[in-house]
């Protein structure tokens, strides 16, 4: 076999891996088996911002649903602060809130005015590989 | 020499393809995710609201996302995710 059908012969290979190559990525990114860096990007902003209204609304949730309980339970105002602190500590140290690449911290304050009021405060910071986003939830219980 | 020429040229084509697809591709997914999201706040007000134009059944759809919700389950006292699925044709 001469030099000149060798090159054929390989240039023929390399052109159908090529086309093979080409075909497999192609159908990768139409049918959303592989997403491009941007994407990703601007998906993880998405998953940030949805975190960030989601655990707004869990902090909500959770403070309203401690404070109502002490108040079933006839606790003293004080009593209603410490348990709603702990019950802030148990639902925001859930590990789902740090999943999928955005890592949840968070800090809770309280302003005890017992015995008639007290004003949770919670900030949170979310940090993702691309950004950070803030937000901050506070709250004033009439006791 | 010959099969490495073949090897550039392919990859040019290769590369130029795709960054044509995926410019019309990053508005598709990022399009569905905030779609994903809508489904569940609407749901979440209204569980018997009828989305027809919000498509769940994801047989064979060429572009699916799944997003997770997160909220806070009272009686368990936990945080629980649920996943939304949306699909449709934006690639």
């Amino acid at each position: 076999m001469g030099d000149v059908m060798k090159g054929f012969i390989i240039t023929g290979i390399a052109l159908v891996l090529g086309v093979i190559m080409l075909v497999f990525v192609n159908y990768s990114v139409v049918a959303g088996k592989v997403y491009s860096s941007k994407d990703q990007a601007l998906m993880l902003i998405d998953e940030t911002y949805n975190r960030k209204v989601d655990v707004l609304r869990i902090v909500e949730a959770a403070s309203n649903d401690s404070v109502e309980e002490s108040k079933s339970a006839s606790l003293s105002c004080d009593s209603a602060v410490s348990a709603l602190v702990q019950r802030l500590d148990e639902v925001l140290s859930s590990p789902l809130l740090s999943e999928n690449g955005v890592n949840t911290t968070y800090y809770v304050n309280v302003v005890n005015n017992c015995p008639s009021s007290f004003t949770v405060e919670v900030s949170l910071n979310f940090t993702s590989r691309i950004m950070k986003d803030s937000a901050v939830f506070s709250k004033t219980y009439n006791y | 020499m010959d099969a490495a020429m073949a090897v550039i040229v392919v990859l040019i084509f290769s590369m130029t393809a795709l960054l044509v697809l995926n410019s019309s591709h990053d508005d598709g997914v990022v399009y569905l995710s905030r779609l994903a999201r809508d489904y569940y706040e609407v749901k979440r007000i209204n569980p018997s609201a009828d989305l027809p134009w919000i498509n769940t059944s994801c047989d064979n759809a060429p572009v699916v996302v799944s997003k997770k919700a997160y909220y806070y389950d009272s009686e368990a006292n936990e945080v629980k995710a649920e996943l939304v699925k949306v699909c449709g044709v934006y690639g």
